[in-house]
């Protein structure tokens, strides 16, 4: 077996504020193989999002008390700033939350995506780098006339498809989508969350998906982690946890799910997500 | 270019003319609003005097009578001022007869338009730059307090900050000239020397409104930038591995610029009001030393023309602005 | 008492604030006191050797006519300031006033309001302030104040219209609206009270901007002739051109007393500008 994606071995994560130290993520490990689709659940204020922003480097406030972080087996703690910026996107993309605001509304798609390529020393000619551009935004879904349009003329769906695109445009090892659909109806969120998972195989790139929603989640990743208050309560395969939840905040999760959906994500076991109408990829 | 970004056009050309339309008939109702009249009495008093006006006092009269013309209806008055005002003839100076009031405007205008559209680009280029910076966490220590030493500065009213340096540079140590647009006797040209000549009268009244104005653009700026920073669009910039400089121009800069130029926008329109007092303090012959002058000998007709040129120029200087916001800035042609 | 104790914590650490109030407060104290301590018949024309510069018994000087200057300055400071709060709480309570009706009414009176409001904001206050004063026989303190007020309640207005129409759709409005409390009862019960730290934060722009109207129409010698005001001390001194004759004693006084009046306002309004932010968040 190769060296996996990215460990996570004890990471401890504290904030410091007014009333003293606030531990956002306390002693996490866990481990992604090339590929491989981890979910990782929790309410808001468990630490998911905190464990997400310690690996692209962008905590505010935060530090890395202890524990450390293996990118395809280089220990993260011993990289510059200088060179941890040249590892986004290239190495570790992020899909944001905020798709709606996540995109500079001055600049055209185009343009932003291209910033991308300008600032980790990929070279184009201006044919080149259009038709980059045009097939990144095919890959995703989206027309390659898009790339004229300023953020504005876009709907949510589509913004969240771009980000998709600049997220894979430098074929990273490794995508981070932090509640990438949390703003979308129903219906987009299913076709978006598609969407990454095709590109995401096409790459052969691992994902971390985060969200909340256990249901959503049991059709994407293959293996899950529960966060409950800062700790990684439970992983394993989604197949298990649904059967047989160990951690009492995951039996809560489970049970607060529509016994539709349930039963649903229980017999699917999620290792392929299916495909009904809505699933149909579209704009 | 939408239909609603023609409602909008309308609502603004709609506003332009409401603004004018106020302004002129403010400036007719006034004189005639107060007690007494102020013209019949300064007229009187020049002839008592027999200063300032000694030229022909009678077609002074006639001018007067006719702008007037207060034997008329009050309606037929306003019509006849209104078709004065749209043919530019704002009558004749008081004291400079015969002089007349549009020649005396056109003289300053230059000077003031020159002295203040410079003084308001300089600063707004060097505040927004310093309040773009000053926003910017990667910023030196050393750059954010200096920062804040001009905007300390710009809440001192522009006209004491010339008084101040009028003293220590032209006074105490005479670097430059006390007062003036240029030598006397010196007449304008495109030649070396009088370029010269201006640019040395003008370094003073430039000083004091750019030391003073620097600080205001720094502030808004500075807001705005903080405000920027906080989008989730420069969070993913970061994400994205941009570089620091490209973050800061393309991202933060350019986003936090958009109010900035509205208010650029807003202070061009400005420019004939702004500086009245620095042109008094230096005596320097634009647009605001002749008001001064006009207000110190009661030059009823001067002050008027000056007033209604203020006016009307910003009402117009904003319709153009709004014209142009929907270009500035993309979001704005599509919505609202 | 809480609310108190709280404001004092806030002075505490909110050290612009302080600086500011402090500032402002011994300006205040100076003017209110300052009276009782000078010899009014000091500050008449002729009352001492003309052009004198500061001496033991004059400690300011004397100007071009003979007034003694800190006589001249303890009277003056007063009567500016009296200008300045007067305008700055006539247009305040009009500003509110206006505000209030046009958030809580609505529908065209609104729109009045603010298409008023618009003009007033392009038709150049100077402009008419010059008219107003060029044609009036003689000009007071009082009458400058009104002067000056009519052209600085917009700012009041509009943020106070923006935060009812804020507070309008809470929860709390809202409820006490359908259990048919009256409108009038609600202005004042309800929204006024939260609008206090705005109202607080608008008094202190307009009393500024009333001073910087006040100064630069004296200046200009459009202020009230018989009357001692700072401005109209600055513009005696600009007539009788003290500056290039380098009688420093006329206008440096006045000119650094604005100045440290217009400093403690700024400072003042940066600092209450982030503590009226917080409480915004607590609400």
């Amino acid at each position: 077996m190769s060296v996996p994606v990215l460990e996570v071995d004890q990471l401890v994560i504290d904030y410091g504020t007014r009333g003293g130290v606030f531990r956002a993520v306390d002693d996490v490990s866990f481990s992604l193989n090339r590929g491989e689709r981890f979910g990782l659940v929790g309410e808001s204020g468990s630490g998911k999002s905190t464990t997400i922003l310690a690996l692209m480097r962008m905590l505010r406030g935060g530090r890395v008390s202890s524990g450390g972080m293996r990118h395809n087996g280089r220990d993260l703690a011993g990289v510059s700033d200088a060179e941890y910026r040249s590892l986004r996107f290239a190495e570790i993309s992020l899909v944001p939350q905020g798709a709606m605001s996540s995109l500079n509304p001055v600049l055209r798609i185009g343009e932003q995506m291209g910033d991308i390529f300008d600032d980790h020393g990929v070279r184009h000619n201006r044919g080149q780098r259009a038709a980059i551009i045009s097939e990144l935004l095919t890959q995703v879904g989206l027309a390659p006339e898009m790339r004229h349009h300023y953020p504005h003329e876009l709907s949510g769906g589509m913004k969240q498809r771009v980000c998709i695109a600049m997220g894979i445009a430098l074929r990273p090892s490794l995508i981070l989508a932090d509640e990438p659909t949390s703003a979308l109806d129903v219906i987009v969120q299913k076709q978006v969350l598609a969407t990454l998972g095709r590109v995401q195989q096409d790459l052969g790139a691992a994902v971390i998906l985060i969200g909340h929603d256990m249901a959503l989640m049991a059709h994407f990743v293959t293996r899950l982690g529960v966060m409950y208050k800062g700790r990684l309560v439970e992983t394993g395969s989604v197949r298990d946890i649904f059967a047989n939840p160990q951690h009492e905040y995951t039996r809560m999760l489970i049970n607060s799910l529509p016994s539709f959906d349930r039963r649903k994500s229980f017999r699917s076991g999620a290792a392929r997500p299916v495909r009904p109408a809505a699933f149909q990829e579209g704009v | 270019m939408t239909a609603s970004y023609w409602d909008y056009v309308a609502r603004r050309f709609g506003i332009m003319l409401l603004v004018v339309f106020l302004a002129v008939s403010i400036n007719f109702a006034l004189p005639r609003l107060m007690p007494g009249d102020p013209i019949e009495n300064q007229l009187n008093q020049l002839m008592a005097s027999g200063g300032g006006a000694m030229g022909d006092v009678g077609a002074m009269v006639a001018s007067y009578r006719a702008r007037f013309g207060l034997d008329q209806p009050i309606f037929t008055q306003y019509l006849v001022y209104w078709q004065s005002v749209f043919s530019l003839d704002l009558g004749f100076s008081l004291t400079n007869y015969p002089e007349r009031v549009g020649d005396a405007i056109l003289a300053g205008l230059p000077w003031t338009l020159g002295l203040l559209g410079f003084a308001t680009l300089v600063s707004f280029t060097i505040g927004t730059l310093l309040g773009g910076l000053m926003g910017w966490p990667r910023s030196p220590r050393l750059l954010k307090s200096f920062g804040s030493g001009v905007l300390l500065l710009s809440s001192v009213p522009y006209f004491l900050i010339g008084m101040i340096l009028l003293y220590f540079f032209a006074v105490v140590f005479r670097f430059f000239p006390a007062g003036g647009g240029m030598p006397f006797g010196m007449s304008a040209g495109f030649n070396l020397e009088s370029i010269r000549a201006i640019a040395w009268h003008a370094t003073l009244p430039l000083l004091s409104i750019i030391i003073a104005e620097i600080g205001a653009w720094a502030i808004g700026m500075r807001g705005m930038m903080v405000s920027v920073l906080g989008e989730d669009y420069i969070a993913l910039a970061d994400a994205k591995g941009l570089r620091p400089r490209r973050i800061f121009l393309r991202y933060g800069m350019r986003n936090a610029l958009l109010p900035q130029m509205t208010k650029l926008a807003m202070a061009l329109g400005h420019i004939v009001s702004g500086a009245i007092l620095v042109e008094v303090i230096f005596s320097y012959p634009g647009i605001g030393f002749r008001l001064y002058q006009a207000i110190q000998s009661k030059d009823y007709f001067v002050i008027q023309g000056i007033v209604l040129l203020l006016s009307v120029s910003i009402a117009i200087a904003m319709f153009i602005l709004d014209l142009i916001y929907p270009l500035i800035d993309p979001r704005i042609a599509k919505g609202k | 008492m809480g609310r108190f104790s709280s404001f004092a914590a806030e002075l505490a650490r909110n050290k612009t604030l302080l600086l500011g109030l402090s500032l402002l407060l011994a300006i205040c104290l100076l003017a209110v006191l300052g009276p009782f301590f000078v010899d009014f018949a000091n500050s008449r024309v002729g009352s001492t050797i003309p052009r004198s510069p500061p001496t033991p018994e004059h400690w300011f000087g004397t100007d071009g006519q003979g007034r003694d200057m800190f006589t001249v300055m303890i009277l003056a400071m007063p009567q500016t300031l009296r200008i300045g709060l007067t305008a700055g709480l006539i247009s305040l309570s009009v500003g509110v006033a206006l505000g209030l009706v046009a958030g809580f009414v609505g529908g065209w009176v609104d729109t009045v309001i603010r298409l008023a409001s618009d003009v007033m904001m392009t038709i150049p206050g100077i402009a008419i302030l010059v008219l107003v004063a060029a044609n009036v026989r003689e000009m007071t303190v009082e009458l400058m104040a009104v002067i000056v007020a009519t052209l600085s309640w917009m700012v009041a207005a509009r943020t106070i219209r923006a935060q009812t129409l804020s507070l309008r759709g809470r929860g709390y409005v809202q409820v006490a609206r359908l259990n048919g409390t009256s409108g009038l009862k609600l202005v004042f019960v309800e929204v006024l009270p939260n609008l206090l730290p705005f109202i607080a934060a608008s008094f202190v722009i307009t009393v500024s901007n009333a001073m910087l109207a006040t100064v630069g129409l004296e200046a200009l010698g459009l202020g009230p002739q018989n009357e001692l005001t700072l401005g109209m001390t600055i513009y005696w001194a600009q007539f009788y051109g003290a500056i290039i004759r380098g009688m420093w004693w006329w206008w440096g006084p006045p000119i650094l007393t604005i100045a440290t009046i217009f400093v403690g306002l700024m400072l003042t309004s940066a600092g209450m500008d982030s503590f009226v932010n917080k409480r915004l968040g607590a609400i």
